[in-house]
């Protein structure tokens, strides 16, 4: 008892940070972490403790012993973002057609709007050990929440012996991508670009450059995504740059293009999802566009006029990812479920619905020549999709030609916290404009 | 020329003319055919139970409502369209209605305000004004810190500092307990006869309204039963209802039989006759139907003696119920022709009183009994109630 | 002798009223005053994006750095919350004031006719109301086929966007309590003023206005403190330049994961309204608050 009175009787055992607080004006979050020298991973570690990485070092969590050691639970619960996968009066052919054959249920989720606060949703059951009611998340590459889970160890490793049909099948576009090379994590579940859309009508000369959407000619009728990743990877292939390669300098230079933008009154404004509304609504005529939606809209026809423009400077290749987060309850049966999308005759399924890159190549031809259980399963889509399959596997889009693989860009990839707030210190004040 | 004068002063002595007035809600008759002057500087009562009128009529007066038809007369000008602040009429209301967000001073001012009176004639008119309702010095309370006696004078002096022609009264006491009542109903007759003002009085109170006014009229079902000062209405009630309404009367049906020499018989039942003043009979009876009444303190009662001299109208009966009430006795005595008759003896220390059970002999003089038409529609204890 | 056990009685008898709001204080306490508190102790801490755990780094500078860095979009805040809350009283005045007076037996229909809109989820709401303002909507086809805006004209995007959503959204914070400030007042009290020669228009100005003066603080204050604070308006309706302080909140907790800035701002937030609070109850008493709330 004795000493712990003195303790706390010191002047000196007050938080030596509260004396930096109060001494020192203002510390940047960046500053404060910098100048205490920790990086992400660390801080984490100071604040909360390790959270299990060290324990039992003979079955580390994804090793090829600790994965001997599951069991098929036959079921599976799938969380990924709305009108994902195929879908016929309320069903999804392709899980149906999983279940029938492996005995393992899956419990379907459209539970993702955005990758921050989904992130949010799950981060308070990763940090404290527990299973987050998910055994497969889909994860977007553009945004910095992938690359917390994978730093924090909140992804279990995806066994290697069982990717069986993605080593197979799985196209050159998204294996052993940048942000994780190998596949250590992660395996695609869809791609796509974020492009330019555009209404034909009102725009009848787009060109071939991302200068439209910095066009005078537009003012007022641009709309921009609010996304601070996807503005400016837009904004540094505006000034020229490989968003990828790019750096803080060049950072500012797309920032200063983009600024300039608004102040000219060309930006409508900076939307979320909410853009292909208004570009179908005609607030807008010249968007920032994520490919799909733009595809989609043509099918109805009443919004044929809608065109999407991949850039001659490029445009942002963007993954969307499946990956099993920690404390996982059924990680045999997620591993087992996302090898089967790599068969082709499913991707064929599922992309005859989705209107996005395809992962699977030889899912092409077996949109034209069914060979297994997807000819039936394609045919009863038929009149749903209201379009021949051939449209889908002649689609670029779908399963793009070289010249628009040669026009995908990556995302840079951020190495540090700092980096992620020295971006967005860049290109939120421009979103969030008073 | 002195003619002329009369007349003149005669015509200004008129305050209020109300003719012909009816006010219906919805196909309701609120008031029928009214037909009333008032004075300069009358004490006037509206006297009658809930739903009689009353209250419709003053408010029509006030401008509160408009009539259906007819015409209201105020100092010489048809005001019967004139909206309320186009009036010289000021009303108290029966809730006071103050204005909770205005102090006593503001309150007593409003009226003045509005006339654009100056600014320190204001002052010393709301000064006067209080010291007459004996709140001097209240200026700057808030209204809702006083009490209901005290807002009461501050509403009757916020209607009063205007002097109006015409003073509204909505049942200003019915608010206050029995004993402050008392007291506001001296204090209001000695104010009105201080400012001269003609007041009208809205009440239900039969008590009240005989207390203060110069004159009355009591009202039932839209319609003026009965109209003059009040003992003349007291004592010579014209209509059942106005007897039974003002003050305790015993009512006995009888025929018309016959008249001699200004009096006039009334047959009751088996033999029994009783005499009326042939001036105090209703002058529009329709048949021999007649109502006799006489007050329960104008009779005398005796223990009944074959030797016993009477002099005027004589009935003889046994008492049913006597009760000793201080100042006097009440007796309930039950005649031979079968009516209960009420006594009220007071305790003067002159004779034995006559105990339940025995046989007494009831007199009272001629010129003491009246007798009314029968009321078409029956009295409901309802409207005696209220 | 027998004086212990009275003064025991009494005491517990006065410690009674304390046991009796133990309840609502506990509630208030568990779920205000902590989370309250818990919210200023992270604008001193630093957080982590990624795990969300918070180290406390005593940084008093985040509370005025962002006060500063957004100080624009408090500025945009207030002046649309103001313009909104103005427009309010002055379209659901006459509204409350028709209702009250005139609305007879049918006063309820009408309260239920005026509220009927906003059964409605706010979200919806505020969506069809971009659908209407939309340049292809109704409204601007209509306006532009009639030539009586330029053919370049369009409301979304704009603040006028913006404020006429909040003026919508928030119209029954501002009519009910109006309606109920007018419906109080004493219908003899206004006979009084008119029979002591006060016109319709006097007795409208020096006595019902009056009367409803804490309703119409009330309304101001029930209305303006979820403007100010809102966040889905301008998201919806609004252009690049007319971000409200609520976006920014609502975007650096769960996009930019900034809780130290978010709670900062917020903080200010709260004392702004609290501010409001206290002046109503300085200037209009603590009591009548409750009638309205």
């Amino acid at each position: 008892m004795e000493p712990l009175d003195n303790q706390q009787n010191q002047p000196d055992a007050i938080d030596p940070a509260l004396w930096r607080g109060m001494t020192q004006r203002r510390f940047t979050r960046r500053q404060t972490l910098s100048l205490s020298g920790v990086g992400l991973a660390s801080l984490i570690l100071a604040a909360c403790g390790s959270p299990s990485a060290s324990k039992s070092s003979a079955k580390v969590v994804g090793s090829s012993s600790w994965w001997q050691a599951q069991k098929l639970n036959h079921v599976v619960n799938f969380a990924n973002w709305p009108y994902y996968i195929d879908l016929l009066s309320g069903k999804h052919p392709t899980l149906e057609h999983f279940t029938s054959t492996t005995g393992i249920k899956v419990n379907y989720f459209e539970v993702i709007q955005d990758n921050a606060s989904f992130y949010q949703k799950i981060r308070p059951s990763l940090a404290a050990g527990q299973y987050t009611g998910y055994d497969i998340v889909v994860m977007t590459n553009n945004n910095p929440q992938l690359g917390y889970l994978i730093e924090l160890g909140w992804l279990i490793p995806l066994d290697q012996s069982m990717m069986t049909n993605y080593d197979k099948y799985a196209g050159p576009l998204i294996k052993s991508p940048t942000w994780d090379p190998g596949n250590k994590y992660t395996m695609a579940w869809q791609s796509g670009w974020t492009a330019v859309g555009y209404n034909n009508q009102q725009v009848k000369d787009p060109g071939t450059s991302i200068e439209i959407l910095f066009d005078k000619k537009y003012a007022g009728k641009v709309g921009m995504l609010s996304d601070p990743f996807e503005l400016g990877s837009i904004g540094l292939l505006a000034v020229g740059v490989e968003p990828a390669a790019s750096t803080e300098s060049d950072w500012a230079k797309a920032a200063k293009k983009l600024k300039q933008q608004k102040s000219d009154g060309i930006v409508a404004a900076y939307y979320d999802q909410s853009y292909i509304q208004h570009l179908k609504n005609g607030d807008i005529t010249v968007s920032m566009c994520y490919s799909g939606d733009i595809f989609q809209a043509d099918l109805n026809n009443k919004y044929k006029d809608l065109t999407l423009l991949l850039p001659e400077e490029g445009a942002m290749l963007w993954t969307d990812n499946m990956c099993i987060p920690k404390y996982s309850q059924n990680p045999l049966d997620a591993m087992t479920l996302m090898d089967y999308f790599y068969d082709p005759e499913v991707q064929s399924v599922v992309e005859y619905y989705n209107d996005y890159i395809c992962p699977v190549p030889a899912a092409k031809q077996q949109l034209l020549n069914p060979t297994g259980w997807n000819k039936a399963a394609l045919a009863s889509m038929n009149s749903s999709v209201g379009l021949p399959t051939a449209v889908t596997a002649d689609s670029t889009i779908v399963f793009p030609s070289p010249e628009r693989i040669k026009a995908s860009k990556s995302y840079y990839n951020f190495k540090s916290q700092a980096e992620i707030d020295a971006w967005n210190n860049m290109f939120l004040p421009i979103i969030q404009g008073a | 020329m002195s003619d002329q004068g009369t007349s003149a002063k005669l015509a200004d002595a008129v305050n209020v003319s109300l003719t012909n007035v009816t006010k219906s809600f919805d196909g309701m008759v609120a008031v029928d055919e009214l037909n009333l002057d008032i004075n300069e500087g009358e004490f006037f009562s509206l006297l009658g139970p809930s739903g009689c009128g009353k209250t419709t009529t003053l408010r029509m007066i006030g401008g509160f409502e408009e009539p259906t038809s007819g015409s209201i007369v105020l100092g010489g000008r048809d005001v019967t369209y004139t909206a309320p602040y186009h009036r010289d009429v000021n009303t108290v209301f029966q809730s006071y209605a103050l204005f909770p967000h205005l102090d006593v001073y503001e309150n007593v001012a409003f009226g003045l305000r509005r006339k654009k009176v100056g600014k320190s004639e204001v002052r010393t008119k709301v000064g006067n004004i209080l010291e007459i309702v004996d709140l001097p010095g209240y200026e700057k309370r808030k209204v809702n810190q006083l009490s209901g006696g005290q807002q009461q004078r501050i509403a009757l002096a916020r209607a009063l500092v205007n002097e109006p022609a015409l003073l509204l009264l909505d049942e200003p006491m019915s608010a206050l307990d029995a004993k402050l009542r008392h007291q506001m109903q001296i204090e209001l007759k000695s104010i009105q006869s201080r400012v001269g003002i003609t007041f009208l009085y809205v009440t239900h109170d039969q008590e009240e309204a005989m207390t203060m006014s110069d004159r009355l009229v009591v009202m039932r079902q839209g319609r003026i039963e009965g109209i003059g000062s009040p003992q003349d209405v007291y004592d010579n009630p014209s209509t059942e209802f106005v007897a039974t309404f003002l003050g305790a009367s015993n009512l006995l049906a009888g025929k018309v039989a016959g008249q001699s020499a200004g009096v006039t018989t009334i047959t009751l039942g088996v033999g029994s006759t009783l005499d009326v003043p042939t001036s105090r009979l209703p002058t529009s009876l329709s048949g021999p139907d007649v109502k006799v009444g006489v007050r329960p303190e104008k009779i005398r009662i005796h223990v009944y003696d074959e030797n016993l001299a009477t002099v005027g109208n004589t009935l003889r009966g046994r008492v049913r119920v006597s009760t000793f009430t201080g100042v006097g006795n009440q007796y309930l005595v039950e005649t031979s022709s079968g009516d209960d008759i009420t006594v009220y003896a007071q305790n003067i220390g002159e004779e034995l009183a006559p105990r339940s059970g025995e046989e007494v002999v009831l007199s009272w003089p001629v010129e003491h009994t009246f007798a009314v038409r029968p009321a078409e529609t029956s009295i409901s204890n309802d409207e005696l109630a209220s | 002798m027998s004086s212990p056990p009275r003064r025991h009685g009494a005491w517990r008898r006065g410690l009674a009223p304390y046991l009796l709001s133990l309840p609502a204080g506990l509630w208030l306490a568990l779920l205000f005053v902590v989370p309250l508190l818990i919210m200023l102790s992270i604008t001193l801490k630093t957080c982590s994006p990624a795990s969300g755990a918070c180290v406390m780094t005593w940084q008093w500078g985040e509370l005025p750095h962002v006060v500063n860095q957004y100080r624009g979009q408090f500025v945009t805040s207030l002046i649309f919350a103001f313009v909104a809350t103005l427009l309010d009283l002055v379209i659901s005045f006459p509204i409350a004031y028709w209702i009250a007076f005139y609305g007879g037996r049918r006063k309820n229909f009408f309260l239920i006719m005026l509220l009927v809109p906003f059964f409605v989820s706010f979200i919806i709401r505020t969506l069809v109301w971009e659908f209407i303002l939309s340049n292809n909507g109704v409204v601007l086809t209509f306006l532009r086929g009639n030539h009586l805006v330029p053919s370049g004209f369009h409301v979304l995007g704009t603040g006028l966007a913006v404020v006429a959503g909040l003026a919508y959204n928030y119209l029954p914070f501002t009519a009910l309590p109006l309606y109920v400030a007018l419906e109080r007042i004493d219908r003899r009290v206004l006979n009084a003023a008119n029979d002591l020669y006060a016109t319709r228009s006097v007795t409208f100005v020096r006595v019902i206005l009056p009367l409803a003066i804490p309703g119409i603080f009330a309304a101001f204050l029930l209305t303006f403190i979820p403007a100010f604070g809102d966040y889905v308006n301008q998201e919806i309706l609004g252009g690049t330049s007319n971000t409200m302080i609520g976006t920014v909140i609502q975007n650096l907790f769960l996009i930019d994961s900034d809780y130290a800035g978010g709670a900062s701002l917020s903080a200010v937030l709260l004392v702004i309204s609290l501010l409001g609070i206290w002046l109503y109850a300085r200037l209009l008493g603590s009591r009548t608050i409750e009638d309205y709330l």
